[in-house]
């Protein structure tokens, strides 16, 4: 008996110590990297576990190997492996999942622009738009405060590093839209564009070597996203000199989908009332405008976007060209959709995106008249794949297709502009296709190096000439504040038809451009140095035509943050341009030694903010007249122009603009009222020369004068 | 959330109770960590140990133990690089920041906030506990921000945002976005959120899984800040209901004792 109790004493104690056995294994991700800190332990008891080391291992003791071994880490799928299969005798490897709520992640990396870190400028809303002091919330005018900008008309239609607008591109959502600036002028104080702030999210400026992941455009590139998620319901009223507007953003379903719908209308009556005198060439103006934004998440893994806008415009005013003045009006209906669908994967997103544009617009000024018909259709299908950790691709194919069509009346002599005046009637339709296929990549070298490059191919239409663009680019940063970004590449763009070039004449530029950045907590400073070689037939004005046009320039920025709640900047370019015509060299239309525009801030939320901005620059050169000659059968003079072009000059431009704004919040609800006086000091600026009868007493045209604009904006936030 | 910050970190008693719970927990966990030959055992208890180098720093006026620590991070961080070595380095500029504002040098204080959260900015891939210690750190420096403050606060909401996105589950995600909406005034839109994001907080688990190498801060603070929520807006039974449950849960605080006072009589 003794014997057998012992005997079985023995046996259960020695298979109580067989039993405690030791697991010995590593946890890896997919890469085959170790993962640190990774809980492993028992499903019958948590408690008994352990935590890998830095080279992922783990040793656990176990005593009952009909349990299962759990193994998780943040981030990764919860990995089961049941102890019955493991092999004792080996160390086991345990390869972990990335969560696929990670794939939210994906989302935010997805969102980005694949050539984000290329942009020369990312802008946010708030920060950059609505406190930029020149923008007057308008996104594409906030660009103008840029030393890239090279606007000079006072307009929101961006150029860029010199080039004509006409080269540039701006993009919203991936759908181009085509000259993005209102048709009539708001008093004299320059185009504003087509989009309403609120409903943009992010704002990428690409002053040269646009993406590739874009096509028609050799100059530079502007890219707009719209919100992709709405933090509150809003309803905004605003009223001002000249406008008076709605918008609502609400959710329809919680984070889900949301609809932000605006309208405003724009009236001359009140602003003009005021200040008359500061608006000689303004009779009258009358527009209406409405869009609406839907946005809605489909699934986890799909979302749905789609902006409408429609626009009606009517202006009346004064005109002056050649010896004849007389009553200009325009009116302009246009509509455009942008829609895109988003699908994400793990490793990727998949964008078809899709836009379609029509208007009509008409233009009459003595015997000039014109009625042009737009229509614009533009597909794209896009994949943006996220290859390896340090490297993304994307590629992918666009159809943008054009149909012009004019019905306009033509002076038969160009200088004899009466109602009375000869002219003829021509009828002109012409459209074109521009399709084609890009492939770009980003590759993260290092954390000092990231290099870009880009290529995209026309797949010629209908007797349409081959070109093939191509683009490089390496970013350098040497450390948190300063970082080095050097591009270059071929690029291709069909110009715009208009009333004087129907016609879409194939553009190329050949680029380079080197910028640097450093930005430390309170200053920054941003240099530039680049140079541009453009070709292709573009029109200067009504009857030169330039084929080449090459711009060196130079760029540097500083700003700097001081006593809390200032803030001065300065930004100045020197652009040396040249353009040929007929083989000779003359100035360009941004010729500059220097272009200046200089700002000091007070921003203070609990009080006001107010800035005061300075725009120098030298005058544009223009063609001489030198004399006239009498023509019996129109009982005009024609001129007769300088044998040297572009050898007269404006004077000096100069510019002071203060923006007030008051910001008032009581619980949900905003106030906020805005001043702005527009060339403070009624500095002449000239625009553009006139003539008396025979040619022989030059005058000017002028640039705005002092205007004042004022208004207030409420906001309902719930 | 300085005030909050100042008071539960200075004064906290909580460290005590994640202590006692962690002892409660870690007894299997020190004997198994036996087993595991880790090469550096720096990380085991991270929290804590930044946590008893800031208050000995405090105490002597000397940040020696802090710094020292820090530099250890430091050197880890640089044989390593994980991501999580990062995390602990930025967490720790959080209590060297509150060191120097105690010591009454705002621009160290936010040098050393800023070095934690460009850290954390860098950082690639990061998880749902990095973003919410982003999203706590940039709360954080708001005091220090002037005018750029009304930036960083979408930035703060986003990153908490981010954080619950990526682990649902995580309390540090949901109470640096109730502490965000906390302290935003309500006529900049804030006080909206903070209970139902703090009721979720004080729900779930201070980690699923007990794991010494990661954060476990969080629970105290949201329990601390869900009450003087109901007490700033009377809700007194409200108050009392999770007064009583943080109590028991954390007997030893100092910070959720404290509130005792204001709700006697109500």
């Amino acid at each position: 008996m003794i014997r057998t109790i012992l005997f079985t004493g023995l046996l259960l104690f020695s298979f109580s110590v067989f039993s405690q056995v030791k697991i010995k294994g590593v946890v890896q991700n997919r890469k085959g990297e170790p993962v640190f800190a990774a809980n492993v332990y028992l499903k019958s008891n948590s408690q008994n576990g352990t935590t890998t080391n830095f080279d992922g291992e783990f040793i656990l003791s176990i005593k009952n190997k009909r349990d299962t071994l759990v193994v998780s880490f943040i981030g990764y799928k919860t990995k089961e492996v049941a102890l019955e299969k493991i092999d004792y005798s080996k160390k086991i490897i345990i390869v972990l999942d990335e969560n696929t709520q990670s794939l939210d992640e994906v989302l935010i990396i997805a969102r980005d622009p694949i050539s984000e870190k290329f942009s020369v400028v990312k802008m946010n809303m708030l920060q950059d738009v609505y406190l930029n002091p020149v923008s007057q919330g308008d996104p594409l005018k906030a660009i103008t405060i840029l030393p890239a900008s090279t606007t000079t008309n006072e307009t929101a239609n961006p150029s860029l590093r010199g080039s004509s607008p006409d080269r540039s591109r701006v993009i919203l959502n991936g759908v181009p839209i085509y000259k993005p600036v209102r048709a009539s002028q708001l008093n004299n104080q320059g185009f504003f564009s087509l989009f309403n702030p609120e409903i943009i999210d992010k704002q990428y400026v690409y002053a040269s070597n646009p993406p590739l992941t874009y096509g028609n455009t050799s100059a530079g590139l502007v890219e707009i996203q719209t919100v992709n998620k709405l933090n509150e319901n809003q309803l905004q009223l605003s009223a001002g000199l000249a406008n008076i507007g709605f918008l609502l953003s609400q959710k329809i379903k919680k984070d889900t989908s949301f609809v932000q719908v605006y309208g405003n209308y724009q009236f001359s009556n009140a602003f003009t009332g005021i200040q008359k005198e500061k608006l000689p060439d303004l009779k009258d103006f009358n527009t209406w405008d409405a869009g609406i934004n839907y946005h809605r998440k489909i699934s986890k893994k799909m979302e749905f976007n789609s902006y409408n806008y429609l626009i009606d415009e009517d202006f009346t005013g004064i005109d002056e060209q050649f010896t004849y003045k007389g009553d200009v009006a325009t009116d302009k209906q246009r509509f455009f959709s942008v829609n895109n669908l988003k699908i994400y994967f793990v490793k990727g997103v998949l964008r078809i995106n899709s836009g379609t544009n029509a208007s009509t617009q008409h233009f009459k000024f003595g015997n000039i008249y014109s009625e042009q018909k737009t229509r614009q259709t533009y597909t794209s299908i896009d994949y943006k794949w996220h290859l390896l950790e340090t490297t993304d691709l994307q590629f992918g194919i666009s159809h943008d297709f054009h149909k012009n069509k004019f019905n306009d009346s033509i002076p038969s002599y160009y200088y004899a502009l009466s109602q009375n005046s000869p002219n003829y009637s021509q009828k002109t339709t012409i459209h074109n296709h521009i399709l084609e296929l890009y492939l770009y990549s980003n590759w993260d070298i290092n954390e000092k190096f990231t290099f870009s490059s880009g290529m995209r191919s026309n797949i010629p239409v209908e007797n349409q000439k081959y070109y093939f663009s191509s683009q490089l680019g390496l970013k350098y940063r040497i450390n948190n504040e300063q970082s080095f970004l050097l591009s270059g590449g071929k690029y291709h763009n069909y110009s715009i038809p208009s009333y004087y070039t129907k016609r879409y004449n194939l553009l190329s530029s050949y680029q380079i451009a080197l910028d640097y950045s450093f930005e430390l907590k309170n200053s920054s400073l941003k240099t530039a140095a680049y140079f541009k070689n453009e070709t292709g037939e573009q029109a200067v004005n009504a009857f030169f035509t330039t084929d080449k046009v090459n711009t060196f320039g130079l760029e540097v920025f500083v700003e700097h943050s001081f006593y809390k709640y200032f803030k001065f900047s300065l930004a100045n370019s020197f652009i040396n341009q040249k353009m040929s015509i007929d083989g000779k060299n003359y100035h360009g239309s941004k010729d500059f030694n220097y272009l200046l525009k200089s700002t000091l801030q007070y921003n203070n939320p609990k009080l006001f903010s107010v800035a005061i901005t300075y725009t120098s620059r030298p005058g544009t050169f223009y063609n001489e007249i030198t004399g006239s000659v009498y023509d019996n059968q129109t009982g005009f003079y024609e001129p007769v122009f300088s044998e040297d072009l572009y050898t007269g000059q404006f004077s000096n431009y100069n510019r002071f603009d203060l923006n007030f704004g008051k910001y008032i919040r009581l619980k949900n609800n905003v106030l906020i009222a805005f001043l702005s006086v527009n060339n403070l000091f009624d500095n002449r600026n000239q625009r553009q020369v006139q003539y008396n009868k025979d040619y022989s007493i030059k005058h000017y045209d002028y640039y705005q004068f002092r205007t004042v604009y004022f208004g207030v904006i409420w906001q309902l936030r719930y | 959330m300085i005030r909050l910050l100042i008071i539960s970190f200075l004064f906290v008693s909580c460290n005590g109770n994640t202590m006692q719970t962690a002892k409660q927990d870690a007894v299997n966990y020190y004997v198994q960590a036996k087993q595991v030959q880790q090469q550096d055992t720096l990380l085991k208890g991270i929290q804590e140990k930044i946590y008893n180098a800031f208050v000995e720093s405090l105490m002597s006026k000397d940040n020696k133990k802090l710094s020292g620590l820090s530099n250890k991070l430091a050197m880890l961080y640089k044989d390593k690089k994980q991501n999580l070595v990062q995390y602990w380095r930025a967490y720790l500029q959080f209590y060297s920041s509150i060191y120097y504002l105690k010591k009454g040098d705002k621009k160290i204080a936010e040098k050393e906030i800023d070095q934690g959260i460009d850290w954390l900015k860098e950082m690639k891939h990061k998880n749902s506990e990095d973003y919410a210690l982003l999203a706590m750190l940039q709360g954080f420096s708001l005091q220090f921000k002037g005018m750029k403050a009304m930036f960083i606060s979408g930035d703060i909401k986003k990153n908490a945002q981010t954080a619950i996105a990526l682990d649902s589950t995580n309390l540090r995600a949901y109470y640096v976005y109730a502490s965000n909406d906390f302290y935003t005034p309500e006529k900049y839109g804030g006080g909206k959120e903070c209970e139902k994001y703090l009721l979720k907080a004080v729900s779930l688990p201070t980690q699923p899984i007990k794991n010494e190498y990661l954060p476990s801060w969080g629970k105290e603070e949201s329990y601390e800040m869900l009450i003087k929520y109901y007490i700033r807006k009377e809700k007194w039974d409200d108050a009392k209901k999770y007064y009583q449950e943080a109590i028991k849960m954390f007997p030893d605080s100092y910070t959720i004792s404290q509130l005792a006072s204001k709700l006697v009589g109500k």
